[in-house]
């Protein structure tokens, strides 16, 4: 799901060489934080008896934007894999069917979470009728969820561990 | 410009899967506030029970927490101290399984590079 690992930020011999890798830097870098707030901010969200239900909604809703913005930033990965899917092997199919199984389970968790809001919704001036359908497909894509967020993650631990060394690096100055 | 491009094509695929979980809900019946947990849950229901949940100590039957059971939320905002066994739990959760993936992942790796080495010898 991410664009590879991290190329080394400079290299003096070639200008657009160096620029080309210097962007793949900076945008690894954005969805390295980016991916890490999602994740920090899913887990809170998770924590119901931490948050409180009001804090637990207004995540819910913050994570349904920030769902949108990472498939975008993700969206070309999507569409190669999708093409992709008849020749690569079984490790590359596993990856985009946890990826589908994550969307499909997080986009009705946020909706049921919607459409049985009891603190954000009301603050926004609606109401919507209970519903016990809605309650039971929030906590079960919930579970659901929980359960597929950290295997998302753990398949690009190559990834996340390449671009956290680098920014390690990066940050105590040394030359990588 | 193609950040927007991948945007509506994000907001079209969301909203084909909003599509087909409404169809699910019409499907089974289940739209608006009938069944068995009408009273238990996210607010009002109109099926058993019947019942306002008060407001201030709202209770979440969310299917994590107490399987299947009815776990307590408070309603105020603001992170809650006292809830932070619930917030390690997740944690731990996620922590256990991406550390499973990882390491299958790690052992796989190790397998097939031992299967090459072995075919080219």
């Amino acid at each position: 799901m991410n664009p590879g690992p991290a190329t080394r930020e400079s290299s003096v011999t070639d200008p657009p060489v160096a620029a080309a890798r210097r962007r793949v830097l900076a945008r690894s870098r954005i969805d390295f934080w980016f991916d890490a707030v999602l994740l920090v901010t899913f887990t809170l969200a998770y924590s119901l008896r931490f948050t409180g239900i009001a804090t637990h909604e207004w995540l819910g809703i913050g994570l349904g934007a920030a769902l949108l913005v990472h498939l975008t930033l993700h969206w070309d990965w999507v569409v190669r894999a999708t093409r992709r899917l008849l020749r690569r092997g079984g490790r590359e199919r596993f990856i985009w069917l946890v990826t589908l199984l994550l969307l499909v389970s997080m986009t009705l968790c946020i909706m049921s979470g919607i459409l049985i809001s009891q603190v954000a919704l009301p603050e926004l001036g609606i109401t919507l009728p209970a519903s016990s359908f809605w309650r039971d497909v929030h906590g079960t894509t919930a579970t659901l969820t929980l359960i597929l967020v950290p295997v998302h993650v753990a398949l690009d631990w190559r990834w996340i561990a390449g671009v956290a060394r680098r920014l390690a690096a990066r940050r105590s100055g040394e030359p990588r | 410009m193609k950040f927007l491009r991948n945007l509506s094509a994000v907001v079209f695929t969301v909203a084909a899967i909003i599509g087909l979980g409404l169809l699910w809900a019409h499907a089974y019946g289940g739209g608006t506030g009938t069944g068995p947990g009408g009273a238990a849950g996210h607010g009002a229901g109109t099926g058993p029970g019947n019942g306002r949940i008060p407001p201030r100590v709202p209770l979440m039957r969310l299917g994590h927490g107490k399987a299947a059971g009815l776990i307590q939320a408070h309603s105020s905002g603001g992170f809650q101290i006292a809830g932070a066994s619930n917030l390690i739990r997740t944690i731990l959760i996620e922590a256990a399984l991406a550390a499973v993936v990882i390491a299958v992942s790690v052992t796989w790796r190790r397998y097939r590079r031992q299967q090459r080495m072995a075919a080219s010898a």
